[in-house]
């Protein structure tokens, strides 16, 4: 194992963490969730906690990586669309979409748009690395 | 069943997984708000959560059109995926039944329906998979993406 791999490995392990705990919280503290960020009072918040499933599963992704990241290499390339789509989702959100000024919300996205994309880098460094296709086409 | 049956049983499922991520995805992306609106009577901000969960159907339609295109080169996206569409039939349908207001609306139908599809979904897969002699449930090893 080299010392990418052993990088890479911490990096999909702390992935997996982040991602199932986003991914609780969001699904079992939602009203607390829409309180805190300042995105509107819902009586019973579906979207967010339907929004929650979707890290616990991309955790579940990354900790079959971590098992075995040579082995599920497909997974790693796979992830690479979902963690580089997110940040430009973000960057959309904080300079668009959502309204001023600058609060809160705007910089927790913040903090979570750069995560991603360096994750998101480094997994392309490591595929490349590696010889493999970045993006799979099918 | 036969073998050749459930072959096309399960490319029938991940097609429709397909259509139901890269079609419903952007849709849901593009017209956040007004999906939003059919749920909540009083909008006050930016529908963010409806416009996240678009973004990702699209990341779960492009996983269903990698299986669709080669199942056997990425059995492992087939196996994930049934995870995926477990814990979304167990979602919808606790939102459909205890945690969306009474009495029965649009909304809780709406949950329901995608409930029962999800629920069709994650059953059919595991049926076709276990018909194959496949895993269906993958927990860190013993998975082998290029496993026919």
């Amino acid at each position: 194992m080299t010392i990418m791999d052993k990088v890479m490995r911490v990096l999909f392990f702390a992935a997996f963490i982040v991602d199932v705990a986003l991914g609780l919280i969001c699904v079992f503290f939602a009203q607390e969730v829409q309180i805190i960020l300042n995105v509107g009072r819902e009586e019973e918040p579906a979207f967010i906690r339907v929004l929650g499933l979707f890290p616990i599963f991309v955790g579940y992704l990354y900790y079959l990586i971590f098992c075995d990241q040579r082995k599920y290499l497909v997974l790693i390339q796979v992830t690479v669309l979902e963690r580089l789509s997110y940040p430009i989702l973000l960057s959309a959100e904080i300079f668009y979409l959502l309204p001023g000024p600058f609060s809160l919300i705007h910089l927790v996205f913040s903090a979570m748009a750069l995560i991603t994309l360096f994750l998101a880098l480094m997994q392309v460094y490591y595929l490349i690395q590696l010889n493999q296709k970045v993006i799979l086409s099918g | 069943m036969k073998e050749e049956n459930v072959r096309k049983l399960l490319k029938f499922c991940l097609f429709l997984g397909m259509i139901d991520g890269l079609a419903g995805g952007p849709i849901v992306f593009l017209f956040a708000t007004n999906i939003h609106s059919i749920f909540v009577t009083h909008i006050e901000v930016e529908p963010l959560f409806v416009r996240t969960t678009g973004l990702f159907m699209f990341f779960m339609g492009y996983q269903y059109y990698l299986a669709y295109r080669d199942y056997k080169g990425y059995l492992c996206l087939v196996q994930t995926t049934i995870l995926l569409r477990a814990i979304f039939a167990a979602a919808n349908l606790l939102e459909a039944f205890f945690l969306m207001e009474r009495p029965f609306s649009f909304p809780n139908y709406y949950f329901l329906a995608m409930g029962l599809f999800d629920m069709f979904m994650g059953a059919a897969q595991i049926y076709c998979l276990k018909k194959l002699g496949k895993r269906w449930l993958v927990l860190g090893n013993g998975l082998n993406q290029k496993e026919v």
